[in-house]
Formats: structure tokens, C-alpha cells, sequence
């Protein structure tokens, strides 16, 4: 992590969606959002990207091994029920 | 709704069934408040175990796949006690309790006293599939038992509840953050009606982060219009976290639209500053 760089943004004009990566080498998904255009946003945190087209995003995430659809972490255990 | 990325859902083994008493403290204890006709169930498939209802009936040892309380009389509260459980490939999730199909459910577990030790409950549900919190026309608060122990999670834990719509309030009073998994995720994920929520979240969550993550994710993925708690609430999240939060963690807070007043505009930079990336409704 590291902090070089203050991302303050308020009230996009489109919904924003960002990945943060683990390293400059973005070979890994550190955590990952959306910012609605009734919402801000701040972070020190980077790489970041964002991206407006939510499917160039989710094609993203999931080329990384997320769903970003999923309401749990990948790396939880998924949705078992039986009734 | 964005989400964030990070959670392991760990489960170990339960205690075992039999005996006149049960073999380890139960796994699970809570009040139900019946509602004077539907009986509660459990409905662990293929499991087998101990299970007092609070009925009269005393502890039934051995119970296998689904079982019934036997209250009768005037509507009451009971306090239950399951043990001997042990999670498999299909049991990751409790379905426990409800009232019957076919009646009014009205009927509630109100309190959830304690979640044991062995099993890690990522969810409750009831035996039609829902959540444990539905159709409840007085339900307005729950008070939660503190997590069992470290690495307890607490994502999307109320997954696809509805009838909600009185709930205002949760009762986190005696949580130890620091035995939340990474913190709290996506935790009215596909929820419908909700209320208006009031979280308690002035407790020391200095707790978060010892795993070098911390995920506050408080949003209705299902309404991304909805509050879950105040200016006020907020304001106070952002200071515990910017006060006690550790530095140099990765973090994501989003609290949806909740928006933070001119008084919290400093802490929220801090928090930023910390690792942790905000998202919110703005400055007020």
C-alpha cells in the first residue's frame, strides 16, 4: 500500500466503478467498488483504476477470479441451500 | 452496488450429540418469541444433535434432520439451546427456525443469546429459505451475541431478508471487533424493505485490521438509495476509525448516501489516509 496520490472526487457525472490493486504489476485485486453519481469518494490508496463501463469492469474482476455481482468475497464460501 | 473483496468464511467442527447433557455448551442459544400456534423447527439437513426447545420436554438428544418444538398454551417466549451440530459441504449455513408453512409467521427469534464456539455462523435461516428476521409487525430492533471468537464474519448476514420493515435498530453492545473478519460486508445484501436503520457504531473497532483489512461495507445492495444510518452515526464512525483504525491497511468503507457533516470533514480524510477508501453520500 502506499500513499502517494489523494483521490477526492464528488457527484461524477456517470457511475464510476474502481479496482485497487495490490501493485504497480496488477496482477491482483486488492479490493474493488462502485461510486454512484449521488456519491463521493476518497482515497489514498493506489494503483486505482476506474472505469465507466461497468461490463469493461466486471470483465475485469472477473478475469481476476471475482464476481463482482457475488454479495460474498471470492474467497468466501458460496451460497449452499438446501430446502 | 459495489462491493469490496476479502472475507474467509472458516468452520470447524461442533460438539458431539448424545448424553443426558449435552457433550460441549450449546452451539446456539436464542429466544423465540412464539406466537402461540407455529411451532419452530430444525431443519439441519442430515445432521444429528441435542436440542432444547424450552418447551417442558426437557434436552432431546439425538435428534436427526428435522425437528418440531411443542409449545402450547398462551404466547410466550422461549429460550432454545441446539448443540451438537457439525457443518458439512451443504450445511454452511444454519436453517434452524420458523414457523410452519401455511401460518401466520409471526413468530421470531428476538435475541440470539449466544452463536457457541465451534460453528461460525455466516447466516440463519429459516426452514422456507428466509431469513430468521421476517414478517415480524413489531420487530423493530435485534440484539446480537458477540462473535464466538476471532475470525468471526459478518457478510451479507441477513442475504436476502424482506419483511424487515421495522427494523430500526441493531444492538452490536459487547462486540470485540477485533473478532470480525475483516469487518462488517455487504450485510443487507438483496434485502427488501427495509427500514430505516440505526447502527451502533460507536464501539471501539480499533479491533479491525489486525489482519491487514478492514471492509465496512453498509449498504442495501438492493436500494442504493437506502440510509442505514444517520449523519450522526456516520460522523461517529468516521472519528472512531480515523482515531483508532490502524495505518497502512487496505480498507473500504461505504456507507451509500449517508452523508457526513462540516464536523467530520477532517476524520474522513484521515480515514482516507489510513488505507481506507470512502464512499458516502458527501459532505452535508
Amino acid at each position: 500500500m502506499s500513499n502517494l496520490r489523494k483521490i477526492d472526487l464528488c457527484y461524477p457525472n456517470e457511475d464510476l466503478y474502481w479496482i485497487l490493486w495490490t501493485s504497480d504489476s496488477k496482477d491482483e485485486v486488492l479490493s474493488y467498488d462502485t461510486i454512484t453519481t449521488s456519491q463521493c469518494f476518497v482515497s489514498d490508496a493506489e494503483p486505482i483504476d476506474f472505469y465507466t463501463d461497468r461490463e469493461v469492469w466486471k470483465n475485469v474482476l472477473e478475469e481476476n477470479g471475482i464476481d463482482p455481482d457475488s454479495p460474498f468475497p471470492p474467497d468466501s464460501k458460496k451460497e449452499v441451500l438446501e430446502n | 452496488m459495489g462491493i469490496g473483496i476479502g472475507i474467509g468464511i472458516g468452520i470447524s467442527p461442533g460438539a458431539s450429540a448424545g448424553g443426558s447433557t449435552p457433550a460441549a455448551p450449546p452451539e446456539l442459544t436464542y429466544v423465540f418469541e412464539w406466537d402461540g400456534f407455529s411451532q419452530a423447527t430444525a431443519s439441519p439437513s442430515g445432521q444429528t444433535y441435542d436440542v432444547d426447545w424450552g418447551d417442558g420436554r426437557g434436552l432431546l438428544t439425538g435428534q436427526v434432520n428435522r425437528t418440531r418444538s411443542a409449545y402450547s398454551g398462551a404466547a410466550q417466549d422461549y429460550t432454545v439451546k441446539i448443540s451438537g451440530l457439525t457443518p458439512s459441504a451443504n450445511f454452511p449455513y444454519l436453517q434452524p427456525f420458523m414457523s410452519q408453512a401455511g401460518f401466520a409467521q409471526t413468530s421470531r427469534v428476538k435475541e440470539i443469546i449466544s452463536f457457541g464456539t465451534s460453528i461460525e455462523w455466516q447466516r440463519i435461516y429459516d426452514d422456507l429459505g428466509n431469513m430468521i428476521l421476517i414478517t415480524n409487525l413489531n420487530f423493530n430492533s435485534l440484539k446480537l451475541a458477540p462473535p464466538p471468537q476471532a475470525g468471526w464474519p459478518f457478510n451479507a448476514f441477513f442475504n436476502y431478508c424482506s419483511g424487515m420493515s421495522n427494523l430500526q435498530s441493531i444492538d452490536f453492545t459487547g462486540w470485540d471487533s477485533s473478532r470480525v473478519a475483516k469487518g462488517i460486508y455487504n450485510p443487507f445484501t438483496n434485502c427488501f424493505n427495509l427500514s430505516s436503520m440505526e447502527w451502533d457504531v460507536s464501539q471501539d473497532w480499533s479491533g479491525l485490521g489486525g489482519d491487514g483489512y478492514v471492509y465496512l461495507v453498509f449498504i442495501n445492495s438492493n436500494d442504493s438509495n437506502q440510509k442505514l444510518m444517520t449523519t450522526a452515526q456516520y460522523d461517529t464512525l468516521l472519528n472512531t476509525l480515523a482515531t483508532s483504525a490502524p495505518s497502512g491497511i487496505n480498507g473500504l468503507l461505504n456507507v451509500g448516501p449517508v452523508q457526513y457533516s462540516a464536523s467530520a470533514a477532517t476524520d474522513r480524510q484521515t480515514v482516507a489516509s489510513k488505507g481506507i477508501s470512502v464512499t458516502d453520500g458527501g459532505q452535508i
